[in-house]
């Protein structure tokens, strides 16, 4: 199943004030879209105006040649986004988190199985029953990035993904890219660091498309 | 269906783990009856004529003290943003973040009013009338309440300018419950009194989520 | 209505129509005050202090007339995001609690020889304190933000359901009213209205309307100056 995500003279705002214009992305399934620019660029900005959390100031984004617009619930369906705020309840234990976050964004209940899978993903089955308080922020941001397993979806939204992040963690997040790509998703990452993955990867420069 | 019950298990999870919150509201609430006696004086007649008012004024204050923490925790670390990424209407969420508020503030009021009634040496008679009134009256403060609460997030001061803002739309409210525990009213203004929270709470019901859902949305934007 | 939305458009025509408004609105103040002081009767009870009437009662009537032009403009900014609406909607409410404030006051005044006291919870004086306060929300809610087109938003729902709740509050106050004055004797108002009391009513709402409308022209323009002056300072720094 390919799919196409693209954005035509996006414009982003944030406060009022216009970060960048005529933002123009085309990318595949199968691709990741690194988003770079200096703090402050407008990258998480953009992120969430690719989630649908925003709208752009001006300009369209396009799923499958479909205005995202037009109907954002099945937008927010095909999705899942990893912002910059982990949405990690600290009063919760990490396997209730990940229960919360599944029956939040899961129709089909799965059980069990598949939250032992998600927390073995990032290592984290052996400390499912500790309230998530006790987590340093690499384990937060872990958890947080488990989500992803959670369902498949064919859109991924990443805002720096790789905060924290130990040795094993960056690894396991490119397997789980590498995977999510062979399957044919998308996936758009705003980070400073390097993540090694075996598949394309385009480049967008906020910076490079400030106003005219 | 199953997301309300999740969500609404969750916030009263959270509301349980952080134990503070619920407690304090009740304590303010009885504190804040207590204030009445010492204030204008220990008259059994004058408090028994004032009761119904004293009681549910504290209650409408007392309501209010925890709306700033409905969403905001959600809107700091993250989680109002999965919650509005879902396919879920945003409306059913928010019905069920007002029905945690009422189970947190609002029935622990009504369950203690009683003992409250009976310090302030409220008629037998009008007990009865007193709870009906809770029951009718707490849930939509906190339908309006919540609508107020997300009115206010993201903005420079939440606590107090939420009341400033809620306390104009809940005289009806107010008005009505405490005719309808009234000494002297005829038993014709108290059914029309009860019949008016009734049909407020039916409309609140419907219209304050959608309200605050729309509001959620623009916040995030 | 979609070509008022350009702000250089508007500030022409408002231009053009200012001074009509400001000459006829002070053409029926002085009328309407002529008459009110000087050409009408002295009420039968009340004697001379029911000329108070000739302001209070329409400053009541522009309490409400001006929020509910809040209102629509918080609709309209709401449905079609016309900035103008959210300027017009700012600018309408320190206008809006003013009048309230005028029709408490005079109430005060009016009350005051009557019975003694200086406030009667009748059932108008009542309602107008809540709308006061529903105005002082309004105003607090829109600059309590750090962006303010936040404000704009979180204001204009808050305009919208203060005006759905403007009946039903008062319905119940005046409902309270009844229920704890059965003989309705202390509302303020002359028992009955005469036709010669009629007419400074008329010229006094009408002066004020004139006004609000000379005043929001004012306002508006001078946020739409200040908004460009905040564009050249933003774009000089920026």
């Amino acid at each position: 199943m390919k799919n196409l995500f693209c954005g035509i003279n996006v414009e982003i705002n944030r406060g009022g004030k216009q970060l960048a214009t005529n933002l123009t992305f085309k990318i595949e399934s199968g691709a990741i879209l690194l988003l770079k620019g200096k703090n402050g660029a407008g990258k998480s900005t953009l992120l969430r105006v690719m989630a649908g959390l925003s709208n752009p100031a001006s300009g369209k984004l396009f799923w499958n040649d479909e205005d995202i617009g037009k109907n954002i619930p099945q937008h927010y369906g095909r999705l899942t986004y990893v912002g910059h705020l982990t949405a990690v309840k600290s009063d919760l234990t990490i396997k209730e988190n990940l229960k919360y976050w599944l029956h939040l964004h899961c129709r089909h209940k799965k059980g069990e199985r598949q939250l032992k899978e998600s927390l073995e993903t990032f290592n984290l089955a052996g400390s499912s029953n500790l309230p998530a308080r006790f987590l340093s922020s690499g384990q937060t941001r872990k958890l947080a990035l488990a989500r992803l397993t959670l369902k498949t979806s064919p859109l991924w939204l990443l805002d720096e993904p790789t905060v924290g992040l130990d040795e094993p963690g960056l690894t396991n997040l490119s397997s789980l890219l590498n995977s999510h790509c062979e399957h044919g998703g998308i996936a758009v990452i705003a980070s400073h660091d390097l993540i090694q993955v075996e598949c394309p990867v385009h480049a967008l420069n906020i910076e490079d498309c400030k106003k005219d | 269906m199953g997301i309300f019950f999740t969500l609404v298990r969750r916030d009263l999870l959270l509301v349980y783990r952080s134990a503070n919150d619920a407690w304090l509201v009740l304590i303010f609430f009885v504190i804040a009856v207590t204030l009445f006696p010492l204030g204008i004086g220990p008259d059994p007649k004058v408090l028994q004529q004032l009761s119904g008012g004293i009681i549910w004024i504290c209650a409408l204050l007392s309501a209010m003290l925890s709306l700033d923490r409905v969403f905001q925790s959600d809107f700091d670390d993250g989680s109002l943003d999965q919650m509005i990424l879902t396919s879920y209407p945003l409306e059913l969420l928010v019905f069920g973040k007002c029905l945690v508020h009422w189970l947190t503030t609002g029935f622990p009021i009504l369950l203690i009013s009683p003992l409250l009634a009976a310090m302030l040496n409220m008629t037998i008679d009008s007990y009865p009338i007193l709870l009906i009134t809770m029951l009718l009256g707490t849930p939509t403060i906190s339908l309006i309440g919540v609508v107020g609460a997300a009115l206010v997030l993201g903005s420079r001061r939440s606590g107090v300018l939420i009341s400033l803002i809620i306390l104009p739309l809940v005289v009806p409210v107010l008005i009505f419950s405490v005719a309808a525990v009234g000494l002297e009213s005829r038993i014709e203004d108290i059914s029309s009194a009860l019949r008016l929270l009734g049909a407020i709470l039916v409309i609140s019901s419907v219209f304050c989520p959608w309200a605050a859902a729309a509001t959620l949305r623009n916040i995030t934007n | 209505m979609h070509k008022f939305a350009n702000p250089a458009q508007f500030t022409r025509l408002a231009n053009r129509v200012l001074p009509w408004t400001s000459f006829f609105a002070a053409i029926c103040f002085i009328f309407g005050l002529y008459f009110s002081i000087f050409a009408s009767p002295p009420d039968y009870q009340q004697g001379e202090t029911v000329r108070i009437m000739y302001v209070h009662v329409p400053a009541a009537w522009m309490s409400l007339f001006t929020y509910t032009l809040m209102a629509v403009a918080s609709a309209s900014f709401l449905i079609w995001k016309h900035s103008l609406a959210d300027i017009a909607a700012r600018a309408l409410a320190p206008v809006g609690a003013s009048f309230t404030a005028i029709t408490l006051i005079t109430g005060a005044l009016w009350g005051q020889p009557m019975w003694g006291t200086w406030w009667v919870w009748d059932a108008r004086l009542t309602s107008v304190l809540i709308l006061f306060f529903l105005y002082l929300g309004y105003m607090t809610l829109v600059n309590a933000f750090e962006d303010s087109e936040k404000g704009s938003k979180a204001g204009a729902v808050l305009a919208l359901i203060g005006f759905v709740n403007i009946p039903i509050i008062k319905f119940s106050v005046d409902w309270w009213n009844t229920l704890h004055q059965p003989a309705s004797l202390s509302r303020l108002d002359a028992p009955a209205i005469d036709p010669s009391m009629l007419t400074p009513l008329i010229l006094m709402a009408l002066g004020f309307k004139l006004f609000l409308i000379t005043i929001l022209i004012i306002r508006m323009r001078t946020t739409l100056i200040e908004k460009r002056l905040q564009a050249k300072h933003l774009l000089k720094s920026g």
